[in-house]
Parts: structure tokens; sequence; C-alpha cells
């Protein structure tokens, strides 16, 4: 198989997965998808030794969270702005998970701390154990272990104290 | 609610993301040829920076000094330590909190013998009752003696509850001294802050004589800012630098004044300059453009204690993660320390560095390497048990070294006054 077929291959069988672990951690599917896609740029330039490893998309993964963990920071710090610019204009038209972030499992991740965010991502949505989590994340399992417990006590409440799913994808 | 449960919703949740149609795969090639083209340009003048600066940054490096160790004649006070003896020879000790926070232990690094526990201290009280405490984290200063231990309770209250900070001195075999609560005058007790049991880092500078701490705020559970504290100890004088949400860890000193840590990229604070935003805190090395011989990312930034350089864990693949030493003062890559090696679940990281930077420890779960680093060629020291998940003190300039192992959570450490040519394998 030519080196572009298989990469091909495996952006296709993958993408869906990384847009979904990014939307879970931005709430922002658009944001979402141009983290997936900036990850898959990088995995495509060094394809000829990334299609080799056994589990290319555990480095995929990686760094479609560390970009999407750097995006969101900037999200946060520029949200003035963002929110100045988007009154001035007007939305795109709603696709295809943009409700997902309003559901109430979506709304109750918002809400987790970004570092409890991203284990429970990883643990519930990526199937990861929590030492494959610390592996790549680089914590000591324990500490993974502490945030996991701490994200799941944290969904359970909102999910238990805020029934209401929200469903306007605006 | 059930994990399969949980699991289940988000299954739920993501199962249209998941069946979203990427764009064509055109578009990912056009991306990544642009972003070729870029760090193609950004690497030639990377390169035409280096060879200026070269023979500057080789003058920076013989300039400095040797290791320095000492031995406490006495018991000072914390805060007050004596100066480095150079020349003092000591066995290296660190202080290692178990998994679960219940204990923590004291290890020479020499032999990996485990020179004594230290429980978790007994009830405290606070505002929200009586709790059981844990460890959280421990810092040590460069005499390989005096420690700093943080406690808070072990309870799944979601109310904000007090940090206890201890100090902990070794006799001059090792042999743990008791806990005794620091106390300053602005605060009860040893009370850091009244946020939700997180510490994300600790660093206790070589001397003694500054702790820096850092938090992630929680108010009602939402997001709240990172904190970074800074408390004088000698007189309980504290300063607090307060930034936007996000995640800090990785703290490590430069002298008594600059603060080095993990930002996403690394950030440099300079604790002595007005202002108390941490989001005006020097991005010494953005995240997002950090590429250096074809690796990228970030993690476990450590500054060395003359302020001349940072080292970082990078990475060229899944698992395979090398150390790069980056210029402290212009926030560009000096030198490949540790080559990346391509085993799958790797990770790397330098604890400790001595002021000239030619002897360093690096942790990577791909193998032992900590040593000396001469001419760029890295000597690899010793490898050392116990088994000692959790938070390891690390020597903030001193001698001492210690770190996790990811794969099998085994602890190693290495004393940069008697290197090692030789890996040993000290496992059991």
């Amino acid at each position: 198989m030519r080196l572009d077929d298989s990469f091909q291959e495996f952006y296709e069988a993958n993408y869906g997965r990384i847009v979904a672990m990014a939307t879970a951690v931005l709430g922002d599917r658009h944001e979402a998808e141009d983290v997936a896609q900036e990850a898959f740029a990088r995995a495509f330039s060094r394809w000829s030794r990334l299609g080799e490893y056994d589990l290319p998309e555990a480095w995929v993964r990686q760094v479609a969270l560390r970009i999407a963990i750097d995006s969101g920071r900037r999200l946060r710090r520029s949200l003035r702005v963002i929110a100045a610019l988007a009154a001035q204009r007007r939305g795109p038209e709603p696709e295809t998970g943009d409700s997902l972030a309003l559901t109430r499992l979506g709304s109750a991740l918002r809400r987790l701390p970004m570092r409890e965010r991203e284990v429970v991502v990883l643990h519930y949505l990526a199937d990861l154990p929590v030492d494959a989590i610390a592996h790549e994340r680089g914590l000591p399992p324990g500490t993974v272990r502490t945030r996991l417990a701490a994200g799941r006590r944290h969904l359970e409440q909102e999910l238990t104290h805020n029934p209401e799913e929200l469903t306007d994808a605006g | 609610m059930q994990d399969e449960d949980l699991r289940e919703q988000f299954s739920e949740w993501a199962r249209p993301l998941q069946a979203v149609v990427p764009p064509p795969v055109s578009v990912i090639r056009r991306r990544a040829h642009r972003r070729t083209a870029r760090l193609a340009t950004a690497c030639v003048a990377a390169v035409a920076v280096l060879a200026a600066g070269g023979t500057l940054a080789s003058r920076e490096i013989g300039a400095s000094q040797a290791p320095s160790h000492q031995v406490l004649a006495g018991p000072p006070r914390l805060g007050q330590l004596p100066a480095p003896d150079a020349g003092a020879g000591a066995a290296p000790y660190y202080v290692a909190v178990s998994s679960d926070g219940s204990s923590a232990g004291v290890w020479d690094a020499t032999n990996g013998k485990k020179l004594g526990t230290i429980p978790a201290p007994a009830e405290q009280s606070s505002q929200v009752g009586r709790y059981t405490t844990i460890f959280m984290s421990v810092a040590a200063a460069g005499d390989d003696r005096t420690f700093v231990l943080a406690a808070s309770t072990n309870t799944s209250s979601r109310k904000a509850v007090p940090v206890s900070l201890f100090e902990m001195r070794l006799a001059a075999d090792g042999t743990p001294g008791p806990l005794r609560p620091l106390t300053f005058p602005r605060q009860q007790q040893g009370m850091v802050g009244q946020w939700y049991q997180n510490i994300a880092g600790m660093a206790l500078t070589a001397g003694g004589t500054k702790l820096a701490i850092a938090t992630d705020r929680m108010y009602d559970d939402k997001n709240g800012p990172a904190d970074i504290e800074v408390i004088t100890l000698a007189t309980g004088a504290t300063r607090t630098w307060t930034s936007t949400p996000q995640a800090i860890s990785s703290l490590s000193w430069a002298g008594d004044s600059t603060l080095a840590y993990a930002c996403g990229g690394v950030c440099l604070l300079d604790t002595t300059a007005s202002g108390h935003d941490l989001d005006q805190a020097r991005l010494l090395i953005p995240w997002s453009t950090a590429t250096y011989h074809g690796m990228q990312g970030l993690q476990w930034p450590m500054i060395t204690p003359d302020g001349s350089a940072v080292y970082v864990a990078m990475e060229n693949g899944p698992g395979s993660i090398g150390l790069v030493e980056y210029s402290a003062r212009t926030g560009r890559p000096l030198r490949v320390v540790i080559q990346p090696q391509n085993i799958d679940g790797a990770f790397c990281g330098t604890l400790w560095s001595d002021p000239s930077g030619q002897h360093l420890t690096a942790a990577c779960t791909w193998g032992t390497r900590t040593g000396t680093v001469d001419n760029g060629r890295f000597t690899p020291g010793r490898n050392l048990p116990p088994q000692a998940p959790g938070m390891v003190s690390n020597g903030a300039g001193g001698d001492l070294i210690a770190w996790l192992r990811g794969t099998d959570s085994q602890c190693n450490a290495w004393h940069p006054r008697t290197p090692s040519s030789a890996s040993v394998d000290a496992r059991g």
C-alpha cells in the first residue's frame, strides 16, 4: 500500500473520533474540526515514520488533545473579542453535531475543569485505561485516578442536579 | 451512576460526531505543506541565530560552576539555610509521597534504602469541621535535608478546604524529623488558600527562602483562575499572581526571583516585578510554535538555578520523547540533550540541573537517562528504587534528584556529585 493510501485510510477511519474528542474538550465543534485537521496535517508530515507505529492514532490523539487545550486557553483569553465579533456577524448554519455541546452531557463537560475534563474524555470517550492516560499525558497514575474520580463525581452531580436537556442548538 | 452508564452516555453523545464525513484528504495535505514551508523558514532563521550565538552559549556554559552540596551543622530556621558549601559530601535524600497520600517516605538516593516513613498528620480542624489529611505535594530545598510537605483533607466534600504546610528536616543520617506546622502571621496554621484541594505544583528555592505553590482554584465547582503564591518563609510575606483559567504545573526556581512553569508552553514569572496578573508573565516558549529537529510539544520544563537554560521534554512520535535545552533568555532551542527514542508510552522530563547545565537529571520511561552532559554528550547515571508513585521532591538546585517512571511507578534518583557512567538496574 502506498504511503498516501495508508494515510488516507487512517485519516478517514479516525477523523470522526478525533473530532468527537476535541469537541468534548473544547465544547465547540468548529474549533474541534480545526484542531483535528491540524493534528492530521502534522501526522501527514511524518507519516513515513508514524505509519509504522502500532497505534498511530495515539499520536494523533495526543497532538489533538494538546492543540485543543492550547486552543481552549486562547479561546477563553479572547472571549470578549470573539463575543464582540460574533455580535456583529451572522453565525454559520447549524451542522451535524453543533447541538451536542448543549446536551446535558455537553453542558456538564464544559463545567469541568480542564484537568478533569481531559482525563474523563480520554477514559470514557477514548476508552483508555488509567495507565494509558498516565502515559499519554505524562502524569502519575495516581493523579489520573484522582482527577478521574473528581471529574466523575462532578459529572454525576451535574447530570443529577440539572436534568433538563438543552435542545436549542441555536 | 455506574461507569458503564457514563460510558454509554458518552458513546451516545459522540455518535453523530464520529459519523462526520471528513474533508477530502487533499485539505490535510495542503495544510501539511503550508506548515512545512513555515517550519523550513523558521529553521533557516534559527540556524543563523544559533550559529551567531554559539560562541556566547559555549562561554556561558564553560564559565559556570560545578554543582555544590552542603551538610547542615545544625537545624537552621527554614528560610535561613546557609549557602551551599561546595565540596562537602553527603548522601542525597529525597522524599516521596505514597500513592494514596497517607504517608511519605524518605530514601537514600545512593543505594535506594528507605530511611523512614512519615505518616500524614492526624485529624485537623478547619471551618469545614474535622478531617483526616493526606499529603498532596512535597518540595525540597537545596540542602537535601529540608522539605516542605503540603497536606489537605481527604474528603469528597466539594467545599473549599485549607491546605496546610509542614516543614520536615532530616537528621544527618537521613532519619526524618517531626512535622512542624508552618505558621505565618497573616495566615492561620499554614493555610495557604481556600481553594479546592488541588496543588498543581510546588517548589522551594535552593536556599529554602521562598516557597512557590501553584493551585487551580475552583469556586462552586466551576473553573477558576490559576494562582501562583510565593511565600517568603522567614516572614510569612505572601504574594499571589492570578491568571485566567488554565493548567499550571512543573514549577522550578532560578535563584530566588524567577519562577519557570508549564503553562501549555513555558512561562517565566519575575516575582520581583510589580503586578499580580499571571497572564502578564513572559511566555518564553509558546507550545504551538515550539519545534526542533522534528520534535514538538513541551512537557516538564525545568529552569536551571542560574536562569540560563530551560530543559523540556519534546516528542517526535507517540512515546518518542527526548530532551531539548532552550535558552531561558531568548526562548530559542540550543541543542538536543537526549535524542528521542521510539518506545511506546514513554515520557521524559528533567528534575534537576546544576547551574552550568552540564549535570542534569532526566527521567524517561524508556530507560534510565540520568547523568551528566559534557560538550553535548550525555553520560547515564544510576537507576534506583523504591516504588514510590506519587509526588517526589526534587533538589531545587541541590544535589538531590528524584522522579517517577511512568510505566512501572519506579522511583529513580541520581546524585550528580558521584555520577556513574554505568546504568544500575536496582529494581526490586
